[in-house]
């Protein structure tokens, strides 16, 4: 039997004639194999794992400008999402943000994720130019405690005869083969003094898509 | 009966069975096809859903009145693009894009902004889905800049067939009515990031 010099698909040689229907299928199931490895990395790029929530279910607040609201979505917060994470931890395997770790990545490579703030309210009057922010870490976990791999956020600036705001965030982050220890530790605060604030029921929009491997890949 | 691979289905014989001309047509057309699909897999891949429209400047923006943008594929400056390979944009519904092919999309408001005003307090902009906000900002000027603010604003949307993007700002401050700027390339791009 010879070989192709570059995908190494078999081909008879003079004395090979006798097995033809070995060679056949020798040749259909390489084909078969190769070309099923060009469809997952096909795949990769027009299906990457994306999850998009649309939460919290309840209002949080009114709180004042001592607190620190937590951010995490649950499962009933998901509009989609095309992956499952392993092992499954509290959350039955669903991706989410979360910041426990295991609960929001699925696999190594680039990460874009991001946020946006729909309808931060104040409950009363506005201190001119005080601030609302949004902090997020991507924090890893490690024997002694969390090890923060990214930070971002945004802050932005109220308006004095204005009471809700909208703002969004994101960023890209590079996860890798452990990220099973991934979290997404994102909260909300503000400076309002003249009143509290309220994040409306679904008033925060998070998504998460993978970008890319952080390895090179070639399909042979 | 010929053998066959257990996902393509690509067949072949099996031994004891005579290998006639038929045996290499049916393997040639199997694998034939497989390789159409593919290709189709890969023309999908690398030309994703998506539409690139510009906004059209120089539209008029009354102060705190929250006005829908207008789009426009004709006219253009030549630093601004226009692509949409789903049909996406109608000039005769020249302030909205629409969804024809269901799945995540990642919707970019960008370079968005407004001139021609006395000073400003604050600028915002708004993307819609079906007239529900779904994304934005709003980014206030400390002192009542004469300067226009410009801002991109972005996120992941699911999107199914028929629904309707438009984009909003509002203004607040004093003069006007202020106008949609061309100071940078103002512009709505919506692109597919995976199927639903």
């Amino acid at each position: 039997m010879n070989f192709t010099d570059i995908l190494r698909l078999p081909c008879p040689g003079e004395n090979d004639y006798a097995a033809l229907p070995i060679y056949m299928q020798r040749l259909a199931e390489d084909i078969e194999a190769k070309m099923l490895a060009q469809r997952a990395a096909i795949a990769l790029e027009t299906n990457p794992p994306t999850l998009v929530q649309l939460g919290p279910q309840s209002a949080i607040g009114p709180f004042g400008t001592s607190s620190i609201a937590q951010l995490t979505l649950q499962n009933n917060s998901t509009i989609f999402s095309n992956y499952t994470i392993t092992p499954p931890g509290s959350f039955g395997g669903r991706p989410q943000l979360s910041p426990s770790p295991g609960n929001t990545f699925n696999s190594a490579g680039v990460w874009y994720i991001g946020f946006c703030i729909i309808g931060y309210v104040a409950v009363g009057a506005v201190t001119n130019d005080s601030n609302r922010l949004v902090r997020a870490q991507v924090g890893k976990g490690t024997s002694s405690g969390t090890t923060t791999i990214e930070s971002f956020g945004r802050r932005i600036n109220a308006e004095s005869t204005i009471a809700t705001e909208y703002f969004t965030g994101q960023t890209t982050v590079m996860i890798d083969n452990e990220f099973t220890k991934y979290s997404v530790d994102m909260v909300l605060t503000h400076a309002n003094a003249a009143s509290n604030m309220t994040l409306p029921a679904n008033g925060v929009l998070f998504w998460c898509t993978r970008l890319g491997s952080t390895e090179n890949i070639e399909v042979v | 009966m010929p053998g066959q691979t257990p996902v393509l289905g690509i067949r072949y014989p099996l031994i004891g069975e005579t290998v006639d001309a038929t045996s290499f047509a049916n393997f040639a057309n199997d694998v034939n096809s497989a390789v159409i699909t593919t290709q189709a897999l890969a023309t999908a891949a690398l030309n994703r859903k998506e539409c690139l429209v510009p906004m059209l400047t120089g539209v008029a923006i009354t102060v705190a009145v929250e006005t829908t943008v207008t789009f426009t594929n004709s006219g253009l400056e030549n630093f601004n693009p226009f692509r949409d390979n789903d049909n996406m944009f109608n000039p005769a519904s020249p302030t909205q894009i629409t969804i024809n092919t269901s799945g995540v999309y990642m919707i970019v408001a960008k370079d968005t902004g407004v001139d021609s005003f006395a000073t400003m307090t604050s600028f915002r902009c708004l993307v819609y889905k079906n007239n529900i906000a779904q994304f934005g900002e709003r980014r206030n000027e400390q002192d009542g800049s004469s300067n226009s603010i410009v801002e991109t604003v972005q996120a992941l949307l699911r999107c199914e067939v028929g629904d309707i993007i438009t984009v909003k700002f509002l203004w607040n401050g004093t003069g006007g009515p202020a106008t949609v700027s061309n100071f940078m390339s103002p512009a709505l791009h919506v692109y597919r990031v995976c199927p639903l």
